[in-house]
């Protein structure tokens, strides 16, 4: 025994090369990577040095989350796809905005070769969420799946077809525009759609984006995270860490401890949803220290704005017989009547008085600024502070810290959590509105625009695809916006399509990438909307919850597996990255690309639609479909981005190439809104939004805490349930990897106070029972101080893994335990907004 | 490659790994990445001793005294005056001329005593050959034999890790102990770690 030890010693050779050698998973333990290694040199990597020796440079995007950092692989020429034949590492380039990677990361290449991979198109044969399959041909699945889409476009229309994924929305288009589907819907609605529209009602379309705005990591002073962990990206941990080494202080607002925060930084714990309550407190503090750029308010805000005493913005119209009701009116320095679009204007920030109207009568005015003062008077430190389970002190704190030090405070991504979260991103933009930072060195500052053609995109109902392919969709409204009018994306409007029929029956459903059980609150809604539909078609990497419940499990490529070009975000920089073909699929893996399947269903089910996209029967060959259709798409699009920056296409082709992205336009500062309005109506950043107001929304735009609509409020002893991602497993792909169930504790975190009152101790099973949706689990606790007293914590995706093929499978044991949050969340969807939430109440006993 | 020495000899070197706790974002991709680098076979198996990934890097959650989380990484310390040298009675474990502890699976019986005696429980047994493993693995050493850092300095995203030798002021380790505030683990234990915590502000 002592001698094979000493063998396999012997035989290991030095895998790792340059500082390229990181978390590359077992491919390392493999011979041939010495020879490589003398070209990765401080000065850079020898691409064609490599190639002499045998080996491939590939960039690529990863894809174990939806942040896209940049990576870079090494891959033996020649070789049969195995772990053995490819090394992949961070890109290497010291001007890539967004490098890196996290432990999500670095399991891609066991989700390459996972034992849950899906390896062949799956058919069902037993009951729904049984897990019972037979593997059949990708003819006959994609055959049998056209006929049956046919049959429910005939009988209920197209808009019954739904399609919902997480990352591949245009893919799906493909499928449901031509099909005459509005109906793709992405997972916004579980993630980012308060701060879509929060943002989008004080910034305007266009601002709203949760990648378009972000701190200036690598120059803040001072970053205040209300309710995010920022887990992801790694190129923004890595330039905060830089600014860290500078002295920047970074404080976390949230009821759980981030991972993030261990890295020497301030932990805040709060009580769930009550961000909005926090962030006025600190607003409170900077008005009444008078700690606020009254420059820039009166300038660059709507403050100055008078409003009527309907809270609605005193306007042109009605100041004027045909007057614009898009001209809004402020009182002049000199007592006289101003207009927003007015050159040189020196408005009054504190007028209070009446106006003469068009009809000759009088209307009392006041400035936004007067109601901020009064609206805010709510708001003291105690007050803000009882709300929010916090000191007084730390409210003031924090106020004047984000003054003295020109903080900032980040805008969130996913904060669809307690129903009242529009608010919190409202409130902590009026933070961010008083202090005036924007996009200046070490502020919140705009991503640009990198000009990169969509493959497939609407406009005024025409759909325009790159290759100048073009057609009418006659239904442009997705049944979402029906029911929410300002959502971006809410899938729960699919649910109600499938349950109640309302306000259309949804009989057919499409996911991509979509994992549902661990996505959309109230599981058990969810399952019964799943029993009922007539065609479920699950398209994945691995074998997901979901797949046990679909009609069709159909295996995608993974992302060593693609060609793709896509825009990096989190970064101020227009960047664009490539994602190159690392590998093909393990052996015994038939997995196709997202777009290509949905281009065969849509052809045999009707093949003059799929015309319509430049897709013909003799594209149902992969290879064919790839080097045709594909290759035009990505050469179109990168035509189209090299004509836009004016760049030479050769050129563009070979950087991307050799670095795997191009940044078109470094970081700039001064831009929004010194030179460049906002979207919203005033043009300005709206701290009392016009939008909801005038839509009829709100009676007032400003933001406001109220308590969580979205669960019953727990009482004694009764918790809240929040969850948050691990910067290991968080995501539906990693989370899946077998290295993460060990890495991840998918326990539920209760607080030492909490544990000692009920009697509860470290690792002791306990019931959880959603006080909501009645659901009942057993999970395991971990007691610690890493959660605030009344509350429950839980990484999502770290557990509550339910499907069959991880039941049968041991080595997989762990994901089976733990808890998903959605089971006990009943998802409450923001009737104007459509945010749902994922935060629940829950009574816990031991076991 | 360096060598075994002998009894009395000092090393010419005195390698050490540095841990900035004040960088450390707890993501997981050193702990992943010595696992991939150094034991692949055991990426889709559980480490029975400690119920987890099986890495010469564990995690260990707790509190500070005054309630703050904390994340600790521990790993074989290197130690200068190691407890797991003196008690094998078969002279497998013992310290390179670069002052590293290694194992010499060849003189190693698998009795166990090491794993005993390191009073930071970092070793663990391999399922197959029974023998005891711990940083750094077999990998990593050819990595730093060839001027390379090791696995997890170079997983890291959040630049938290560094090694280097504590003889020469100028290497980075030598610089960063120098210009911040660290601490070694179980200092009183006797061992002389070299294994530093950079501790945050």
């Amino acid at each position: 025994m002592t001698k094979d030890v000493f063998k396999e010693t012997l035989s290991r050779r030095r895998f790792l090369v340059g500082s390229a050698a990181v978390a590359a998973g077992a491919l390392l333990a493999n011979k041939g990577w010495v020879d490589a290694q003398p070209f990765f040199t401080p000065e850079g990597v020898d691409i064609e040095g490599l190639e002499r020796a045998g080996f491939l440079v590939r960039h690529t995007i990863c894809h174990q989350c939806g942040a896209g950092c940049g990576l870079t692989a090494l891959v033996k020429k020649g070789a049969p796809p195995s772990e053995e034949s490819m090394l992949i590492f961070p890109n290497q380039s010291p001007d890539h905005p967004q490098p890196g990677m996290c432990g999500r990361g670095a399991t891609a290449p066991y989700t390459w070769n996972s034992p849950l991979r899906l390896r062949k198109p799956l058919k069902r044969v037993g009951a729904r969420g049984e897990g019972s399959f037979e593997e059949v041909t990708w003819d006959q699945a994609l055959d049998e799946i056209g006929a049956k889409l046919r049959e429910i476009v005939e009988r209920d229309g197209a808009k019954a077809v739904a399609f919902s994924t997480h990352d591949y929305a245009n893919e799906m288009r493909l499928l449901a525009w031509p099909l005459g589907s509005p109906n793709v819907i992405s997972q916004a609605s579980t993630c980012n759609t308060a701060g879509v529209v929060g943002r989008r009602w004080m910034m305007g379309s266009g601002f709203d984006h949760h990648a378009v705005i972000d701190p200036d990591y690598e120059n803040v002073r001072y970053v205040l995270f209300p309710g995010r962990s920022l887990n992801a990206p790694m190129g923004a941990v890595h330039r905060l860490a830089k600014a860290r080494e500078h002295g920047a202080k970074v404080v976390f607002l949230n009821p759980a401890h981030p991972d993030v925060a261990f890295a020497s930084a301030d932990w805040i714990p709060c009580v769930p949803g009550t961000d909005a309550a926090f962030m006025l407190g600190v607003a409170n503090v900077l008005v009444n220290e008078k700690k606020y750029d009254e420059g820039f308010i009166l300038r660059y805000t709507n403050l100055p704005f008078l409003l009527k005493a309907d809270g609605k913005p005193l306007t042109q119209a009605d100041l004027q017989e045909g007057g614009d009701a898009n001209v809004f009116a402020l009182m002049g320095e000199g007592n006289e009547i101003v207009f927003h679009t007015d050159d040189g204007l020196r408005p009054d920030l504190t007028y209070a008085g009446s106006v003469t109207l068009a009809d000759g009568s009088e209307a009392p005015v006041t400035t936004a600024w007067n109601r901020l003062l009064e609206h805010l008077a709510d708001y003291t430190p105690t007050h803000a502070a009882q709300i929010a389970g916090v000191p007084a002190a730390t409210i003031t704190r924090v106020a004047r810290e984000l003054f003295a030090m020109q903080g900032v405070v980040e805008d969130t991504w996913y904060n669809t959590r307690n129903g009242n979260d529009t608010d919190a991103i409202m409130g902590l933009m009026t933070v961010n509105a008083l202090l005036g930072n924007l996009d200046k060195p070490g502020g919140m500052c705009f991503r640009p625009s990198t000009k990169l053609p969509g493959m497939i995109g609407i406009s005024s109902g025409t759909v325009n695809l790159v290759t100048g392919d073009s057609f009418i969709l006659e239904q442009t409204k997705r049944i979402d916006q029906e029911i929410y009018p300002e959502t971006n994306a809410t899938f729960d409007a699919v649910i109600q399509g499938i349950l109640d029929e309302e306000p259309y029956p949804i009989t057919g459903l499409f996911l991509t990438g979509a994992t549902i059980f661990h996505r959309d609150p109230n599981v058990a809604r969810a399952i019964e909307a799943l029993e009922k539909l007539d065609l479920l078609v699950t398209v994945d990497v691995v074998h997901q919850e979901i797949c046990d419940w679909s009609d069709y499990v159909l295996p995608a490529e993974m992302f060593l597996e693609r060609d793709h070009i896509a825009n990096v975000g989190w970064t101020q920089t227009a960047t664009v990255a490539r994602q190159q073909k690392v590998t093909d699929p393990p052996p015994g893996v038939d997995a196709r690309p997202d777009a290509w399947i949905m281009l065969e269903i849509l052809r045999r089910a009707y093949p003059q639609r799929a015309a319509m996209v430049g897709h013909y029967d003799w594209m149902s060959d992969v290879a064919t479909w790839k080097n045709e259709w594909l290759h035009r798409v990505e050469e179109l699009r990168i035509e189209g981005l090299a004509h836009a920056w004016n760049r030479d296409l050769e050129q563009v082709k070979a950087e991307f190439t050799e670095k795997g992205f191009i940044t078109f336009q470094e970081q700039r500062y001064g831009g929004t809104p010194y030179n460049r309005a906002f979207a919203s109506p005033s043009g300005r950043l709206e701290v009392y939004a016009f939008r909801p107001v005038l839509r009829g929304y709100r009676e007032h735009g400003f933001a406001t805490y109220f308590d969580p609509p979205a669960y019953t409020m727990p009482r004694a002893d009764e918790f809240f349930l929040v969850n948050g991602k691990s910067p290991i497993g968080g995501s539906g792909v990693a989370g899946l990897a077998f290295p993460t169930q060990y890495l991840v504790d998918n326990r539920l975190w209760l607080n030492p106070a909490d544990a000692e009152r009920l009697g509860i101790a470290m690792d002791d099973e306990v019931e959880v029972e959603g006080l909501d949706t009645g659901w009942k689990a057993k999970v395991n606790v971990n007691v610690t101080p890493r959660v605030i007293a009344g509350t429950a914590f839980v990484y999502s995706y770290s557990g509550g893994h339910r499907q069959k093929v991880v039941a049968d499978d041991p080595r997989f044991a762990k994901l089976s335990k733990g808890l998903a949050p959605h089971w006990f969340s009943r998802s409450w969807v923001d009737p104007v907004t459509g945010a749902n939430s994922n935060n629940a109440s829950v009574r816990i006993r031991r076991a | 490659m360096s060598t075994r020495l002998r009894k009395g000899q000092a090393p010419t070197k005195r390698m050490a790994h540095v841990w900035d706790a004040s960088k450390c974002i707890a993501c997981g991709a050193c702990v992943l990445s010595c696992t991939s680098t150094n034991n692949p076979d055991m990426m889709t198996r559980e480490e029975k001793g400690w119920h987890s990934v099986a890495s010469n890097i564990r995690r260990i959650d707790s509190v500070t005294a005054q309630g703050r989380p904390e994340v600790l990484l521990v790993q074989c310390q290197h130690c200068e005056d190691a407890p797991c040298l003196a008690t094998c009675p078969f002279g497998a474990t013992y310290m390179d001329d670069n002052g590293m502890i290694r194992l010499d699976p060849r003189m190693c019986a698998g009795c166990s005593y090491c794993v005993t005696s390191c009073p930071y429980n970092v070793r663990w047994f391999h399922p197959d050959s029974k023998l005891p493993k711990k940083c750094m693995g077999d990998t990593c050493l050819e990595l730093v034999a060839d001027g390379l850092q090791p696995a997890c300095v170079q997983a890291c995203p959040a630049g938290a890790r560094d090694y280097g030798d504590l003889n020469d002021p100028d290497s980075s380790v030598s610089v960063t102990l120098r210009t911040k505030r660290s601490r070694r683990l179980l200092e009183n234990a006797g061992t002389e770690p070299k294994y530093f915590v950079v501790e945050g502000s």
